[in-house]
């Protein structure tokens, strides 16, 4: 029992520690994003845009930021153009920002349900709201996330035309479509579950308290 | 709510205190207090049977029903 308090207060402690972090990431990230904003020359650095080799139907395996990375068998190179998508740098930021004001989120909700364990009452309809908007907030981001990702795919597809760079490979599509959906689909559904629970808890703890 | 506890009317008059209630039923004074304060949504059975059981009284006696006036 007193181990388990201990455990408590170091899981509390650790998640105030993560908190502040988070609060400084990002306000370093927001202050890059508005500082970007506001000084676009800052992101617009002249990049070359030299195809490294010349083959036909190229396939593109990674995109991001402003870097296409190209490869054929195991030989690879990267792409660097702003002229890729120009707005990229300043959809990436906002997109990283929106990521790093979900994780603050999620590590205030944390911290908000060990409190809620350290005073021997963690089922609530408070955090159970929290939770909800937990979940809503990172399934929004991790739509945005993969409507960029949709995005750069049809706009490479469509605009880019190097010599020799013609083809969006199917594996990059796929691993795109599966890895993205797993990563920012399935934790907003955990989530979901997650409040679900705290609710279903928060109502039968209600129920008992008030039958005699 | 229209149901009525008439428990401290009960308890006058077999001139019991709470305290000595919650011991004999072994339930807590302040979940019984709650329930003489009509604050509980609710009572189970067996409450109902030890609480008439010790206060020697039907369910009527500390239950009433009180329609609401418009």
């Amino acid at each position: 029992m007193k181990g388990n308090r201990r455990l408590i207060n170091i899981a509390f402690a650790v998640c105030q520690v993560l908190f502040v972090l988070a609060v400084i990431i990002t306000t370093v990230k927001l202050g890059r994003f508005v500082a970007g904003l506001f000084l676009p020359e800052m992101l617009d650095k002249n990049i070359s845009c030299s195809v490294p080799f010349d083959l036909p139907n190229v396939p593109v395996n990674l995109i991001s930021g402003k870097v296409a990375q190209i490869s054929i068998n195991n030989i690879s190179a990267s792409i660097e153009s702003k002229e890729i998508l120009p707005s990229l740098p300043y959809i990436n930021g906002l997109l990283n920002l929106l990521w790093s004001g979900v994780i603050l989120y999620f590590i205030y909700v944390a911290k908000v349900l060990i409190a809620g364990v350290k005073e021997r009452n963690p089922f609530s309809m408070r955090l159970f709201v929290k939770l909800k908007y937990a979940s809503l907030f990172s399934l929004v981001v991790g739509v945005l996330f993969v409507a960029k990702s949709l995005m750069i795919f049809m706009f490479i597809e469509n605009n880019v035309d190097y010599p020799g760079l013609k083809e969006v490979s199917n594996a990059y599509l796929s691993g795109m479509v599966t890895g993205q959906v797993v990563r920012y689909m399935l934790l907003p559904l955990v989530v979901f579950i997650l409040a679900e629970i705290f609710r279903q808890g928060a109502l039968l703890k209600e129920e008992q308290e008030s039958i005699i | 709510m229209p149901i009525i506890i008439t428990l401290d009317v009960m308890l006058a008059k077999r001139k019991m205190s709470l305290t000595k209630l919650s011991e004999l039923i072994g339930l807590s004074i302040v979940n019984l207090s709650i329930l003489k304060t009509e604050k509980a949504k609710g009572i189970r059975f067996a409450t109902l049977e030890a609480i008439c059981r010790e206060l020697d009284c039907q369910p009527g006696d500390i239950l009433e029903y009180k329609p609401d006036s418009e």
